[in-house]
Order: structure tokens, then sequence, then C-alpha cells
């Protein structure tokens, strides 16, 4: 079991037995991580803030039911979730109230072009709900084929073929606009 | 499907360095000779890459506040939003009981003030036994004891409340009766995030 494992898999298992303390290490550590995930899936600041909070309060419900594998995958995997449900509810909210759907926003930091990320970041935020679903916890979460797999709850070959079909739809969304003079 | 298909469906797969060496071998022989899938494999590297980029710029930003202090302020209420919870219920459902009661008053009365209320939009046989019932729920037909009650269940901007008073198509106001399970369910769905949804509205 790698050092991270074995530290993570301590603990929880402070956790289990009453040391709340131990739960704030999981949370800190995964913090940020999960923020990322939620921004990039929600892409508002004030919904991945609300996400990244639900997510770890169903955690702390559900600590006691993960047995296996990476806990920042099954805690990305709670992240998904959550950011589907909100997304869904939000998307009914925003046609009600006729305001269009928004992208996460690009960080000035990064070295690409801000205009590029922005761009990227609305056709990913267009894709069908798997694909999209996919390229997050692949690109932006970072997880291995089979740790999707599981949180997705399908076999490695569906997250793979998703995966391809999200670069292809991607692809041939994004052709023209990534070869703009300011792209 | 031509050749030239089979071909582009596994450009990702190959990009991400995921296909065997044969498979390989297969799309570079068909490059070769031919341009327009040249250009199309050079469109999904640059897809690729964009992606990552868009993944690394995301790499450096942290969680904005203290989820410690956030998550403890918020299991720190549970209490008093259960109690808030009850209440509501207890009210909603009296509000229920003095309906069936009127209705059942009413059927003891035949032929007594049957008229549709144009302005609500909602056949009622008996006005007056429908407005006492809403008025127990704090919500009556008129426009500003409407607000009012809306603002008891949590929605207090104007503009959500005009949402809710808009849409679907229909009578521009809707009756109190259809306006109180319109918000009563938006508050189930939405929860306190609708107040800040709401927020977001009236900035935009």
């Amino acid at each position: 079991m790698p050092e991270e494992s074995a530290g993570e898999l301590v603990w929880v298992r402070r956790f289990l037995a009453g040391d709340q303390e131990a739960f704030w290490k999981i949370a800190e550590r995964y913090q940020d991580r999960i923020y990322r995930v939620a921004l990039s899936a929600c892409g508002t600041q004030d919904l991945a803030a609300d996400v990244t909070q639900e997510t770890f309060v169903r955690a702390y419900g559900a600590l006691r039911r993960w047995k296996e594998g990476s806990l920042g995958a099954w805690l990305c995997g709670i992240a998904v979730n959550v950011a589907r449900e909100y997304r869904r509810k939000f998307r009914a909210l925003r046609r009600l109230a006729e305001i269009p759907e928004q992208s996460a926003t690009p960080i000035e930091e990064s070295a690409a072009d801000p205009e590029a990320l922005r761009v990227v970041a609305e056709e990913v935020a267009a894709l069908p709900e798997r694909q999209h679903e996919v390229i997050l916890l692949r690109f932006y979460a970072g997880l291995a084929y089979e740790e999707i797999a599981r949180t997705l709850g399908c076999p490695e070959g569906t997250v793979k073929s998703n995966l391809y079909k999200a670069i292809q739809n991607l692809s041939s969304r994004l052709g023209t606009r990534l070869r703009e003079p300011h792209v | 499907m031509t050749e030239c298909n089979q071909i582009r469906e596994q450009f990702p797969a190959w990009i991400l360095g995921e296909l065997s060496g044969p498979q390989a071998e297969r799309l570079q022989e068909h490059l070769r000779g031919c341009p327009n899938c040249q250009r199309e494999r050079e469109e999904v590297t640059r897809t690729i890459q964009a992606v990552r980029d868009s993944a690394e710029s995301f790499r450096r930003v942290p969680y904005p506040g203290s989820l410690r202090e956030e998550l403890q302020a918020k299991w720190a209420k549970p209490a008093s939003a259960t109690r808030r919870r009850v209440l509501w219920a207890a009210a909603a459902a009296a509000a229920l009981i003095l309906a069936v009661l009127g209705m059942l008053l009413y059927q003891s009365f035949p032929g007594e003030g049957r008229r549709e209320d144009a302005r609500a939009g909602l056949r009622v046989k008996r006005p007056a036994q429908l407005g006492y019932g809403l008025a127990y729920a704090g919500i009556s037909t008129s426009p500003s004891e409407v607000i009012s009650g809306a603002k008891r269940f949590g929605v207090s901007s104007p503009s959500l409340l005009g949402v809710a008073l808009k849409k679907p198509e229909g009578p521009p106001t809707l009756s109190a009766a259809v306006l109180w399970a319109r918000l009563a369910r938006i508050r189930s769905q939405f929860g306190n995030v609708s107040v800040r949804f709401s927020r977001k509205i009236n900035n935009g």
C-alpha cells in the first residue's frame, strides 16, 4: 500500500474511532482538489464552494462505507455526484430565470491564453453529462481509468470510449474557435 | 464507414498513447497518404493540449475560505433549522385541515357563493373560505400579502418572486394557492441556495 494511502487509512480509522480532528486532516488535505473539481464542473466560485462543503458533509456521514482505493478518488466521486445534482437544479432555475449557462472562469496566472481557456471551459461544460464527467475526472482531477470506472460505476472500456467521444466532440466544436487569431 | 472515419475515431486513443503497436503503425501508414486525416489529427492534438492547459489553469486554485470553520458553523445550526421545518410543516398541515373543513362546510350549504375568481385564475366555490385558509398560512391573493407570504418561505428577492409569478406562461398574476405551492416546491428543491441565487439575479 502506498505511503499516502496508509496515512489516509490511519486518519479514517481514527475518525471512525471518534477522533474528529482526523476528519479535519482529511478535509484539509483534499479541500483544494475537491474545490477545483467542483469549480471546473460548476463554473462559478459560489456554487463550487457549496459543492465542496456538501461533498465533505456527505463524506462525513459516509466514511464508514469507504473500503478501498484512493480516498481522493472517492471524494472526487462524491463531488462529481453533488456537482451533477447542483448543475441540474441550477440549469432548471436558470432556464426559469432566462440566465445563460456559466462556464468555469479561467485562471489569470496561467501561461495559456485566457481567452482560449475560457473557450475550452465553455465547450467542456457544454458536453453531454457523462462525457463532461469523464473529462473532469481524467484531466481536471487526474484520476486513473480504473478509479474513474469505480467512481462512475461502469467498466473501464466505457470510460475510455466516453473520453474518446468527448475529445472528438470537443475537437469538432473547438476546431474553428481554437484557430481564431486571438486564440 | 469509410477508412478515414475508422482511422479518425482512433486519434484520441493514439494521441493519449493508448493504442497498441500494430494499431498505431496502421494509423501512421494511413496518415502518410492522407492529408485530410493529418489535419484532423492536428486538430485533435490541439484539442487535447487545450484541455490539458485548461485543467492546468485550475491546479493552483485554493479553496476560498476556511472549510473547517464554514462546516462547523453549518453543523452548529441544525437544531434551529429542524425546528423551523417542523413549524412550517405544522402550519401547512393546519392550512390543509382548514381547507378540507371549509370544503366540507361548503358541501353542507349547496348553491351559495359559486363564482369564478378571475383574478386568481382558479375556480373556487367559496372565495371567502379559500381566503381564510390562505390568510391562516400567511398568504392571500392581494399582491402585498403574497410578497410577505413569499418572504416567509425564505424567498426574499422580488426578482425570484417575479420569476415565480411570471412562469410558466399563463395569467400575469398567479393565484396565491399556485404561488404558494410553487414557492414551497422551489424552497424544497433549492433550500437556502435559492437566496444566494436570487442575489445573482439582482446583480445580473
